[in-house]
């Protein structure tokens, strides 16, 4: 595989031959494409000074699609040939059957371009970056004299995607994506504990290399596991919960943004389905969905049906506006695209997904709603969560949190869990910050096996009676 | 539902959740044959034969988990394995109860096993899949990701 750009019609296949087959699997369909892709990666992963981990991974492959009603066939291979693109032209159409479907508009493309095509990864040099991470590597350990460990990961990625249509349209983006983290383990009278932070965005390495972005993350990574050094069990019991702003999205990312996508709704399984035009939220709470922010990591200049991306609103002062939809989920209920259809590769089939999706600030002062919370928890940091979509409940660890008496933030709380459901949680906000922030760029979202980057953002808020688990009696 | 795929992701399949639901199941049987006995108990006036067919499969699954434990404690590594390739679908359920049951009739002595081992981890299959239905995640990449 070479480094050259990815031109799949001039390299692998003839491209009449191509649409003659994708046309072969579409007749009778309502929809379907052709997605081609190239995507090459490296990690670099220096743990305790030495590197744990060199990888560079390069594939391509392409998926066929056919779609017939809520029917869809999808046929995938590693070998971009004409031979292996009959074949999957043959598998795919078995889901059309007998057809009698109307081939669906195409989609609008667009010429907007979010982010570069340069390959992030050739930035630096593979000694460059080693270097670097051993740097980062003393740095830290020079901060303090408690640092005993330290993890830093450089990794970097291109994706190269084409998209064939039936109508003879051809839908390109290159889609760079770079991220440093830094973990930090602490050890003081034989406590252990463990910050870390990241960041990273669809841009080059050159950007996350340069020390004014690494030494914030190495001091902050470390900030976060001196504060857990003093950390005490978490409090068990509903209380209400501020979430800092920035980061702690993920929990609005889960609870509520999954259960707002199409196929959800149209299978009613999600909490909201059925909802469109209903208050689910509290007064103020504005939702969006946004993939054309500039060199985000959830940003896609065109989704992986060739649908270009847009900024949806989701939830309009706590009414329920609209739904995040892929092409076969958005025709079954009779709306437009929103440019959301995505897939983890040329391997999955594409599904609605989200991409960076944040809720609007309010009015209010952060200082004055935390001064406001009477008794409960402070949550800033979180390491990950799931939700159930078909009641909404969800699951959050906390990585840091901080206990709230009578607006005064009190000792670091370790270990807890915020447990709720994403209906109930939209109707108990009680303030809204003003200090919208989006998170650094190191989310991944799970759906259906399907992994994608994602973005997350919120202002502070309040959300009252939230069940906090924790250790404390 | 997938005859060899399990639906879900791969990693995330937890050894608890695996566990949770052998647990169910094997319990589930137990109280599933307290129900088809009672059934049966109501049938026995209008549907001698029904009745006596009914309280006869009430009473194998009322004390199936005395000897069904070993069954399901022999499938977990290899449920374990499987979901960790991503090749736990129920067809896969199936074919490894009804072997793990083909072992077991010998040395119980019984020809049961091979007859309740395909269906009782097609059931601990469901419970899984009813869980792991519509579940999302959020994390951190990978480290070996961008």
């Amino acid at each position: 595989m070479t480094d050259a750009p990815f031109r799949p019609f001039a390299t692998h296949l003839d491209e009449a031959e191509a649409l003659s087959a994708l046309r072969a699997a579409l007749a009778g369909a309502d929809d379907g494409e052709l997605f081609l892709e190239r995507r090459r990666s490296e990690a670099i992963v220096l743990d305790d000074g030495r590197v744990k981990t060199a990888s560079y991974d390069a594939c391509e492959g392409f998926g066929l699609r056919a779609v017939r009603g809520e029917v869809a066939g999808y046929a995938h291979s590693t070998e971009i040939s004409a031979a292996a693109l009959a074949r999957a032209s043959e598998t795919a159409r078995l889901a059309v059957g007998d057809g009698g479907g109307t081939l669906a508009d195409p989609p609008t493309g667009t010429n907007l371009r979010l982010y570069s095509d340069a390959d992030p990864m050739a930035d630096a040099g593979f000694a460059f970056k080693i270097n670097l991470l051993r740097e980062i590597d003393a740095y830290a350990r020079a901060l303090d004299p408690r640092v005993v460990q330290v993890s830093a990961t450089l990794a970097a990625g291109l994706q190269e995607v084409e998209i064939l249509r039936p109508e003879g349209l051809r839908l390109t983006d290159i889609r760079p994506m770079a991220r440093l983290n830094i973990s930090i383990i602490v050890d003081h009278a034989g406590r252990r504990e463990s910050g870390g932070m990241g960041g990273g965005g669809r841009f080059g390495l050159a950007r996350l290399m340069e020390p004014s972005h690494w030494q914030p993350l190495a001091r902050e990574a470390l900030r976060i596991a001196l504060v857990n050094l003093d950390a005490e069990p978490a409090p068990a019991g509903v209380m209400d919960v501020v979430l800092g702003p920035g980061w702690p999205g993920i929990l609005l990312h889960e609870a509520i943004g999954h259960g707002l996508e199409g196929d959800f709704n149209r299978k009613k399984t999600s909490a909201f389905a059925g909802l469109m035009g209903q208050r689910i939220a509290a007064p103020g709470v504005t939702v969006l969905d946004d993939g054309t922010i500039p060199d985000r990591r959830g940003s896609i200049s065109i989704d992986d049906e060739g649908t270009a991306s847009a900024r949806n609103v989701v939830i309009e002062d706590g009414i329920l506006v609209g739904y995040m939809q892929d092409r076969q989920n958005a025709r079954l209920m009779g709306v437009k695209p929103t440019g959301n259809g995505r897939r983890e590769s040329h391997a999955h089939i594409p599904m609605p997904r989200m991409t960076n999706t944040y809720m609007l600030g309010g009015n209010e002062d952060p200082a004055t709603i935390l001064a406001g919370l009477k008794d409960g928890i402070y949550a800033v940091g979180f390491g990950g969560g799931q939700v159930d979509i078909t009641n909404g409940k969800f699951v959050f660890s906390c990585t840091e949190a901080y206990r709230v008496k009578n607006g005064q933030i009190g000792a670091p709380v370790k270990g807890a869990t915020l447990i709720g459901d994403g209906a109930t949680a939209l109707q108990q906000i009680r303030a809204i910050g003003n200090d919208l922030a989006l998170d650094p760029g190191i989310g991944n979202c799970g759906k259906a096996g399907q992994w994608v980057p994602v973005g997350v953002g919120q202002p502070t808020l309040m959300i009252g009676g939230l069940t906090v688990g924790g250790a404390a009696a | 539902m997938n005859f060899l795929r399990w639906p879900g992701e791969a990693k995330p399949l937890h050894w608890v959740t695996l566990l949770t639901s052998a647990v169910t199941v094997w319990v589930g049987a137990a109280v599933l044959g307290i129900v088809v006995a009672q059934f049966a108990r109501l049938l026995s006036d209008s549907h001698a034969d029904l009745a006596l067919m009914a309280g006869g499969i009430g009473l194998v699954l009322l004390f199936s988990p005395l000897y069904s434990w070993i069954g399901f404690l022999i499938a977990l590594p290899f449920e374990y394995w499987l979901a960790r390739r991503q090749f736990f679908g129920w067809g896969m359920a199936l074919l490894l109860g009804t072997a793990i049951g083909a072992v077991l009739t010998p040395i119980l002595d019984t020809i049961l096993p091979l007859f309740m081992g395909g269906p009782m981890l097609v059931l601990q299959w469901l419970v899984i899949a009813t869980v792991e239905r519509g579940r999302t995640r959020f994390a951190p990449p990978p480290a070996d990701s961008p």
